[in-house]
């Protein structure tokens, strides 16, 4: 174990390890003695703070016999009581607000049921706003207490696609990407000036998937980089996602061999004459020189944090020994820089601290932790603003100190996102949070929506263009710091001809003229002629990905709103579960989805998640499986998009995107733990609670806006915390 | 370091995580005195997501006289080189119920152990059995994958069978054009002083690291490791490997058929070429719902998912059900007729068809369809029904098979022992 290896870097990590550890052991106790690990996301509760807990408890009457209690006796005893309760779940076994401490997640999960609306099902009495809000605010309070824990905040992963591909641009001083990324949606970005405020009304997105290779450009001949599985209910830099198999480690040797000896790539970057270029009439001795001087300012930038001599010896001995045999000072240092690439400094995103050589130089730098906390914000920003590593500038801040104060983080906060380089904010945070790739994955049936495909020639679906309406809609909200809350109803989009005629929309009447048909590139602000689109939720690209090849599905699509709009998706449906009788959907037979489904909620059994599922799926009825407004069902009926949401009744999804506007807390709070989850690469737990509730209340103190919510998370205890802390999880 | 043996690896699954195995595990071979005539047999496992239908799939008596169902009879013809196996099952935990059909179909926990946190996800058995017997080839394993689509849809839970450990998958490759490229073409010439380079520096910095840091660093080291051997190992066998007739094709093959029978073929050169005796090939990931062209069957592209949970369609789902196993047929029929010594091919092999669910509709995890091809070189049967007695484990098959691969051990995740009438 770590102890007996180097007992001095041990002794360094001060109490906190320790204290970790002991933690750790309390909550396994727990986990084993009661609480299925399914829910493990594990209270670390310091043995100092319970104690400071228990003593405040002997003080003040248990607030658990004035909140938890009289609620658990309204609305959960009923069915959560005792060792067979429903569904597994028994909720009398708490007496005292101790006990709920030592489960917190369990009660993560009960609030999480209420404030979904899941629990208590329909039928039995239901609590008001107002008990809910005083359950939550306890609950809150309580887990302030311990807000100690958390759970694996800079945990090393491997950089993920979008990163490496950013982090190489960036590394090398080159003007572009240097991957031939089929995967991105539009290849250029001259359109994209996040520092003036203001996205254009007209965007010319060259793209793959209708311009010739001419117009847009990478590296050819430099090898792809391998996609990363996508992460449910959570983003591609999830930790737990981003694992490195011998298949992945061939790919970044090639990558690296065929890039370091690619031509243009030696004639864009700004870096490769000082690093590889060759000095005429220069000695040996003189080359071996200015190679360790060369290595010794570019590792730090790869390793993206202070690096110690005895690491720089290792690089320039390679090079050394390649020159000698070599002769050649540019192949050397190829080699030493591919070495380089494929090192775990550089393939891992880490918090590391600079390696041991021995004890005195290491525990001289590791002491200065101040310094190390600066460059551990460096790269947190750097990779949740930019996808990327951190700039001279960033760099420089943190070299000085200054990166750890409010002030400073609003000032980066602000310069990153008038920077070009936050475009990445919206191609990863933005388009997963919203799964719009998914939509190029739905293929609707030809026969009954022969208009999808383009048969004549091969001119691409109108998939791809919905991938860019999101994108640039996002982008949009984010370049000009808009409302959060516009991402559920705007009354502006970014529409190409092909769109428009989608959509039904006149371009006459929104642009004054049309545009020709082929040009697909052409993207036009426009303002919506009325209130059936805006938002992302109608969306062609939500409500095609939401449909199987049929038929609309509004399991499906209010799954999604949950996930999305929410955070709070369904759980899946369980095993052995008769399925839905929908085989030729809404077609042949004479029942429609909206009836079936009915039918479905008639069990118990699947009414409790189907009764919060559905409604808002029905919503969007009026948009068939390709995302065109429709008034009938394709057997004549006429479409019923009414449902409720939480007490409040809507037809259609105009209605229903004011009913969400009316509570706007729940989206803006979801709103902020997506965010959350991407800036720092994990799953959230419920000890993040109060203060992601802080961050939301915060934001809506802030009109919305889009730069609040990501000032608010940098300068979060969640963002900053662990920099002061290294807690073992296991 | 102490070194350890694979029993205690197995048994002991927190230790298997807590060690840095890939090193303890090194130069172990000889050492364990595995039979070398035993790991000269291979051993593939090919998965269909969904399930599948099973009044049509499985026989109704037992013995050699068996009836094939409808979705079985393409093996008709291969009947005495087959053994169908009905009545295994496994146990489902609380939650997804399509991820841990694949992602714990080979796992090595026993169920209720949620060893990545969520799922029973530890290494697999083919994992387990390629690191003694993928010592002798330049890969210990192949893992490959059908699923078309470029960029994947399905999270790795869904889209992996074949893990080196909790939460670390072994990646599969979907693209054929790129395994041929990966087993036969040049090797990454990657200089030996860059990975002695990297090692140095990975070591130097393991030091600074927490345990869980650590495991990440494992992978790392295992990576780097395996890419080390592999260029050695391919070195040694290049010049047999350049009398490949091979035709590799220009662009993807758009109908599903075409895909698998391709992989496989790439399956089946591999094994012929000893550049690996283990392997996993994935039809497609669970819950996979891009629809996909059967050509043959249908007329239009079908969500194979999407139509077993509609039970007015378990025609159509059996009709693909049949047409996987035609498939398998046309791959078993390859390994029949390749010469292998006094042997075919197939007589050397264990080629595993399955499932990790049984009905698809219900998320069933009982009644698991198994069909086994070839004699595992004369270790277990063929040409028979064996109709497993209710509630038997499917784990018991795995601790069967890893037995016949020469690993020395006597439970594998929660079998009750070996199963009944395989192994000879």
């Amino acid at each position: 174990m770590l102890l007996n290896r180097n007992f001095k870097f041990a002794t360094f990590l001060t109490l906190r390890r320790f204290v970790g550890f002991a933690a750790l052991a309390v909550g396994m106790i727990l986990a084993i003695g009661r609480f299925s690990p399914a829910m493990a996301t594990l209270p670390l509760v310091t043995p100092a703070q319970s104690l400071g807990a228990e003593q405040k408890q002997r003080k003040i009457p248990d607030e658990f016999d004035q909140v938890g209690l009289p609620f658990l006796e309204n609305y959960c005893l009923d069915c959560h009581d005792g060792p067979d309760g429903e569904g597994g779940i028994d909720l009398s076994a708490y007496r005292k607000t101790e006990d709920v401490n030592g489960a917190l997640p369990v009660w993560g999960n009960v609030l999480r049921q209420i404030e979904s609306g899941r629990m208590p099902p329909e039928g039995n009495s239901r609590p008001t706003a107002d008990e809910i809000k005083t359950l939550s605010d306890w609950l809150m309070s309580t887990v302030a207490k311990q807000s100690r824990f958390y759970q694996g905040n800079g945990q090393i992963r491997r950089l993920n696609r979008a990163e490496y591909e950013n982090t190489i641009r960036d590394l090398f001083r080159m003007p572009r990407s240097c991957f031939n990324n089929n995967s991105k949606i539009i290849q250029t970005d001259d359109y994209f000036k996040p520092s003036t405020g203001k996205m254009p009304r007209h965007v010319l997105a060259v793209s793959c998937f209708w311009n010739s290779r001419e117009r847009y450009s990478d590296l050819p001949g430099v090898s792809t980089l391998p996609v990363d599985p996508p992460v449910e209910h959570g983003f591609a830099n999830d930790q737990s996602a981003l694992s490195l198999s011998p298949l992945l480690m061939e790919s970044y040797l090639e990558i690296s061999n065929s890039l370091l000896n690619n031509v243009e790539f030696a004639q864009l970057s700004h870096l490769w004459q000082s690093l590889f270029g060759t000095n005429n009439g220069e000695s040996r001795e003189g080359s071996i020189q200015r190679a360790k001087a060369q290595l010794e300012a570019f590792i730090p930038r790869a390793f993206r944090r202070r690096v110690s001599d005895a690491e720089i010896a290792v690089y320039s001995k390679l090079f050394q020994s390649e020159f000698e045999a070599s002769k050649s000072y540019t192949d050397s240092m190829i080699t030493t820089v591919s070495a380089v690439l494929i090192s775990p400094n550089f393939l891992f995103r880490h918090e590391f601290l600079p390696s041991p050589t021995d004890s005195t130089e290491f525990s001289e730098k590791v002491c200065d932790l101040e310094l190390e906390q600066n460059f551990k914000m460096a790269n947190r920003l750097s990779f949740f603003l930019w996808g990327s590593m951190p700039d001279d500038e960033l760099f420089q801040a943190a070299r000085e100190r200054r990166l750890l104060s409010d002030k400073q983080l609003r000032y980066q906060v602000n310069r990153m996102l008038d920077d070009p380089k936050c475009k990445s904010l919206a191609t990863e945070f933005g388009m997963q949070w919203l799964k719009v790739q998914d939509v190029a994955s739905v293929l609707p049936d030809k026969t009954l929506f022969p208009g999808y495909y383009f048969q004549s020639n091969q001119r691409p679906p109108p998939a791809i263009s919905m991938m860019i309406e999101q994108l640039l809609f996002f982008e949009s909200v984010m370049v000009e710091n808009r409302r959060i809350t516009e991402f559920i109803a705007s009354e502006y989009a970014y529409l190409n001809r092909q769109l428009m005629d989608w959509y039904s929309v006149d371009p006459e009447q929104v642009l004054g003229y049309s545009p020709p048909a082929e040009r697909f590139e052409d993207f036009f602000r426009i303002k919506w002629p009325n209130g059936h689109r805006g938002g992302v939720l109608s969306s062609g690209a939500m409500l095609i990905s939401t449909s199987t090849t049929t038929r609309t599905s509004p399991v499906y699509r209010g799954a999604w709103i949950l996930d999305v709009i929410y955070n709070s998706p369904p759980p899946p449906a369980p095993a052995n579960v008769p399925p839905l009788e929908a085989s030729s959907g809404d077609l042949a037979t004479d029942l429609t989805v909206r009836e079936k489904l009915a039918k479905h909620r008639e069990n118990e059994a699947c009414a409790t998640c189907h009764n919060v599922i559905d409604p808002p799926g029905f919503a969007f009825e009026m948009f068939d499986a390709v995302g065109k407004w429709r008034n009938t069902y394709p057997n004549g009926k006429k479409v019923d998009s009414s449902g409720e949401l939480r007490g409040d009744a809507f037809v259609g999804a105009e209605r229903f995107k004011n009913v969400v506007l009316r509570d706007k807390s729940r989206f803006v709070r979801a709103f902020v733990e997506h965010t959350m989850k991407y800036a720092l690469g994990r799953q959230l737990n419920f000890g993040d609670q109060p203060e992601i509730r802080r961050i939301a209340a915060s934001v809506a103190e802030q009109d919305f806006r889009f730069r609040a919510v990501i000032t608010e998370v940098v300068l979060s205890e969640l963002f900053r915390k662990h920099l002061e802390e290294i807690v073992e999880i296991e | 370091m102490r070194r350890i043996n694979r029993r205690t690896v197995l048994r002991g699954i927190g230790a298997a995580i807590a060690l840095p195995w890939l090193e303890a595990m090194g130069h172990s071979a000889k050492e364990l005195n595995s039979s070398v005539s035993a790991s000269t047999n291979r051993l593939a496992f090919m998965y269909i997501p969904n399930g599948v239908i099973g009044s049509k799939w499985f026989p109704k008596s037992a013995g050699s006289k068996f009836e094939f169902g409808e979705s079985l009879k393409p093996l008709e013809a291969l009947r005495n080189d087959v053994t169908v196996i009905s009545g295994l099952n496994r146990t489902y935990l609380t939650g997804e119920p399509h991820s841990q059909a694949g992602s714990c179909w080979l796992t090595s926990a026993k169920p209720n152990e949620r060893v990545d946190g969520v799922n029973a996800i530890d290494v697999t058995l083919d994992q387990v059995i390629a690191r003694e017997a993928g010592k002798a080839t330049p890969f210990p394993s192949i893992e490959l994958s059908c699923n078309s689509f470029i960029d994947n849809v399905e999270p790795k839970i869904f889209d992996s069978i074949s893990w080196y450990g909790p939460g670390y998958d072994a990646k599969s490759q979907n693209d054929p054009r790129k395994v041929f490229a990966r087993l036969f073409g040049e090797a990454a010439s990657i200089k030996k002083s860059i990975l002695d380079t990297v090692l140095e520096d990975a070591r130097r910095l393991n030091k600074t690291l927490g345990k869980s840091d650590r495991r990440k660093m494992d992978e790392y080291l295992n990576s780097i490791r395996s890419v080390e051997n592999r260029i050695a190992k391919q070195k040694a066998s290049k010049s047999s490997l350049s009398k490949i007739d091979y035709q590799v094709p220009n662009q993807l093959p758009k109908n599903r058929g075409e895909y698998i029978r391709m992989m496989g073929d790439l399956m089946v050169l591999a094994f012929q070429t000893d550049q690996t005796r283990i392997a996993t090939m994935m039809v497609g990931p669970e819950r996979w719902e891009t629809p996909q062209f059967y050509e043959g069957v249908f007329e239009k592209p079908v969500s194979h998912h999407v139509m077993t949970h509609d039970t007015t369609e378990d025609d159509r789902v059996a009709k693909i059900d049949r047409f996987h196993v035609e498939q398998y047929a046309y791959l078993v029929n390859k390994l029949k007729s390749i010469q292998d010594g006094e042997a075919t091919l197939l007589d050397k092999c264990t080629f595993v068809l399955g499932s990790g669910l049984g009905n698809g509709a219900q998320h069933s995890y009982e009644q698991l369809p198994i069909v086994i091809a070839g004699q595992g070189n004369g270790a277990h049967t063929s040409g028979t029904h064996i109709k497993a007695a209710d509630g038997t484990r499917l784990a018991n098959l795995w601790l069967s098979l890893g037995n016949m691969m020469g690993l020395e051990i006597d439970q594998f995740a929660d079998s009750t022992g070996t199963l009944d009438g395989f192994l000879k």
